[in-house]
This record gives structure tokens, C-alpha cells and sequence, in this order.
């Protein structure tokens, strides 16, 4: 065997000692084999070699039909899924299209009854004659002096007693989830400051409005506390107020859902 | 002759009895064909190199056959089977390619 140089790594060594040693050793040695190739044992050998080789080829052809559908079958999954998702994709944005134009309110396909409703909720701008209530804190700056929520709260229960149709308090419309309230001693509406003074618009009639106004509980209320705190409360009809639209969160309903007009119970109330 | 005769045997016989193999005998067979093949082109070399001897032939074609199959089944139970499905592979492999290159040389003087 002709090494020129011993083998270093493992790889090299497998390389160089390719041929199995025995080779080499009948060589050298006395000879107990047979040089001749057409042996019986060769035969056999051959043979059996001819035989796995041919199994295992008959068998991976047997078995390639069933792993080509399979894989056939996902790759038509996957087209479906892929079609399915641009489908529900094309179909979100439509919907997200309806679901604009409806809120809209402006289209032309929607019905009066939305717009009707978008109004009443507070989700258009409106306009008309109306009452403005200025309500201002007591000249010496004294804490009793100060306009609160609750004197808000009464002037606007005192308006649509009166028969408002439309308030908003400082230029925040009340709508439906509309809240007054107080927050670090401040007049907050729809969660929004209010500057003192408040100006109050409720739109209708502005001398009705004044006269109910003074006459009803709200009123005398103002009364009380324009003669003990020093506040000043005035009102001045106007021919043209316009009242602004609410902030969208506050006519969003994510929750609660309309019933039909026909069936849903009406409350009692005065006219 | 008898090579030859062995050969077609052993084709016909794979072909007309298609044998379904063993599902615990299928993960040796392909490592079992690839140590057979190293046996038989070091045989070839041999053959070329005129120290061809048959029972040395059968000798490295029966113990390659069954060391093969038995690391790849050790491997199994190791929980390594795979991996060392692969290094009987490359040696193997780098076997046949060094006896192939060896014949080539001898063929082609290349």
C-alpha cells in the first residue's frame, strides 16, 4: 500500500483507507480465495444486493402516489384558504364601506328615520332661536361664590323642563351619554372643561323658555343662589344660536341595541 | 457469468415478488443498500487493481450490510438514530467515492 503521507483527520484517513485492508493482506499472504470473479458466492452476493436494491425502489415507487396526493392535497388547501381569505378580506371592506356610509347619515340612501335620529341624539350640529343662560361666579371671588356642576345640572333639568330642544353648556352639546360633573373644582361636560362663565344655549322658543324657566324649580334655585352666594345668572333670548354637534364617543352605542319601534315600550312623560 | 445471472435473479425476483418490507425493517434498508454498495465498488477496485478475492467480497459485503443496520438500529434505541443514520452515510459515501475515483484513475489514467 503506497502511503505517501499518513492520513490526518478522520475523513482523510476513511478516504485513503477506502479499500478494505483484506485486499491487500490476501495479497501479501498465501491465497485462500478464489481470484476468479464467477463464484457462487459472488452470485448470491449480487443477487441479494439486486434484490434489496430492487425492493426498495418497487416500494418508494409504490409509496410515492400516496405522499404525491397528500402533498397535492395541501397545496389545493392552501389555494382554498388563500381564496378564502381575500374573500372575507373583500368582504371586510365592503362592510367597513356600509358601515361608514351608514354612519355617515348624509347619503342619500339613508333613511329619514337615521337622520331624524342622529339628530335627536345629538350628533348633528343644529340651529334655531334659542335661550342663552350666562351664569357667572360672585364678583368677590369667595368659594360659595363659585359656580359648580350642580348649579349647571339645574339650569339644564330646568331647560328641557322648560321645553328645550337642543342644550349645550360652555359649547358642549349634550346627547345621550352626555355627563356633567365636577372634577378638581372645575365644570367638566362630556369630560371636556367648561370655562366660567358658563354659557348655556338651549334652543326653542327664548322668551318661553325664559318665562318657564324662571317659574319652574330651576328658577327659584337660581334665585336663592344669586341672593345668597352673589352668582349671576343671565338670560337673553336669541333669533339665531347654532348648537354644535356632541363628540362622537358620546352618541356611539357599542352595547345596547334599539328595539323596533312598533314593540319596544314607550315611557310616560310629560308632553 | 454467474455476477451477471445473480444480478438478473435478484432484479426478478425484487420485481415479481415485490415484498412489502417490514415497517420495523424500513429505516435499514436504505443504509443497508448504501453499505452494500461500498462493498461492491470496493470489490470493483479490487477487481481492477487484480486483487480481487471473493471471499474477501462477501466477508466486507455481509459485515457492512449488518454494522450498518445495526448502528442505525443502536442509534434508534439511543434516540439518535437519525444523526448517526447520517455519519454512516458520509463515510460510506466518502468511501465510494474515493474506491470510484480510484477506478477512475485506473480507467482514464485521470
Amino acid at each position: 500500500m503506497a502511503v505517501v503521507r499518513p492520513a490526518e483527520s478522520l475523513l482523510e484517513q476513511v478516504a485513503e483507507n477506502a479499500l478494505d485492508d483484506d485486499y491487500y493482506v490476501v495479497r501479501a499472504g498465501e491465497r485462500y480465495g478464489q481470484r476468479a470473479v464467477a463464484t457462487p458466492a459472488v452470485g448470491v452476493v449480487v443477487a441479494v444486493l439486486a434484490a434489496m436494491l430492487t425492493v426498495t425502489a418497487v416500494q418508494t415507487q409504490t409509496d410515492r402516489p400516496g405522499s404525491e396526493l397528500e402533498r397535492r392535497t395541501l397545496v389545493a388547501d392552501v389555494a382554498d384558504r388563500r381564496d378564502v381569505l381575500a374573500a372575507r378580506q373583500e368582504a371586510v371592506g365592503a362592510l367597513r364601506q356600509q358601515v361608514a356610509s351608514l354612519r355617515g347619515g348624509s347619503t342619500a340612501e339613508t333613511s329619514t328615520d337615521v337622520a331624524a335620529d342622529t339628530v335627536l341624539a345629538g350628533a348633528r350640529s343644529l340651529r334655531g332661536t334659542a335661550l342663552v343662560v350666562t351664569m357667572a361666579g360672585s364678583p368677590d371671588g369667595s368659594r360659595a361664590g363659585r359656580v359648580t356642576a350642580q348649579d349647571v345640572v339645574a339650569v339644564v333639568n330646568g331647560l328641557w323642563y322648560a321645553g328645550a330642544e337642543a342644550v349645550s353648556v360652555g359649547g358642549q352639546r349634550l346627547a345621550e351619554t352626555s355627563a356633567i360633573s365636577s372634577l378638581d373644582g372645575a365644570i367638566t361636560v362630556n369630560f371636556r372643561r367648561i370655562e366660567v362663565p358658563v354659557r348655556i344655549v338651549a334652543l326653542g322658543d327664548g322668551a318661553v323658555l325664559r318665562s318657564r324657566l324662571q317659574s319652574n324649580l330651576a328658577g327659584r334655585y337660581l334665585q336663592e343662589r344669586a341672593e345668597d352666594a352673589g352668582i349671576s345668572v343671565g338670560m337673553a333670548p336669541s333669533d339665531d344660536e347654532v348648537v354644535p354637534s356632541a363628540p362622537e364617543q358620546r352618541t356611539t352605542l357599542r352595547r345596547a341595541e334599539p328595539l323596533p319601534a312598533a314593540d319596544g315600550p314607550r315611557g310616560e312623560g310629560r308632553p | 457469468m454467474i455476477p451477471v445471472i445473480g444480478l438478473v435473479v435478484g432484479v426478478g425476483l425484487g420485481l415479481f415478488l415485490q415484498p412489502d418490507v417490514p415497517l420495523w425493517l424500513q429505516p435499514y434498508l436504505p443504509i443497508a443498500i448504501v453499505a452494500a454498495l461500498d462493498a461492491v465498488v470496493g470489490a470493483l477496485r479490487a477487481l481492477g487493481e487484480r486483487r480481487f478475492d471473493d471471499r474477501v467480497f462477501v466477508v466486507s459485503f455481509i459485515s457492512n450490510v449488518t454494522i450498518a443496520g445495526f448502528m442505525v438500529f443502536l442509534g434508534d434505541q439511543l434516540g439518535v438514530g437519525s444523526q448517526l443514520s447520517t455519519g454512516v452515510v458520509v463515510v460510506l459515501g466518502i468511501r465510494i467515492f474515493a474506491n470510484a475515483a480510484a477506478i477512475r484513475r485506473r480507467i482514464f489514467h485521470a
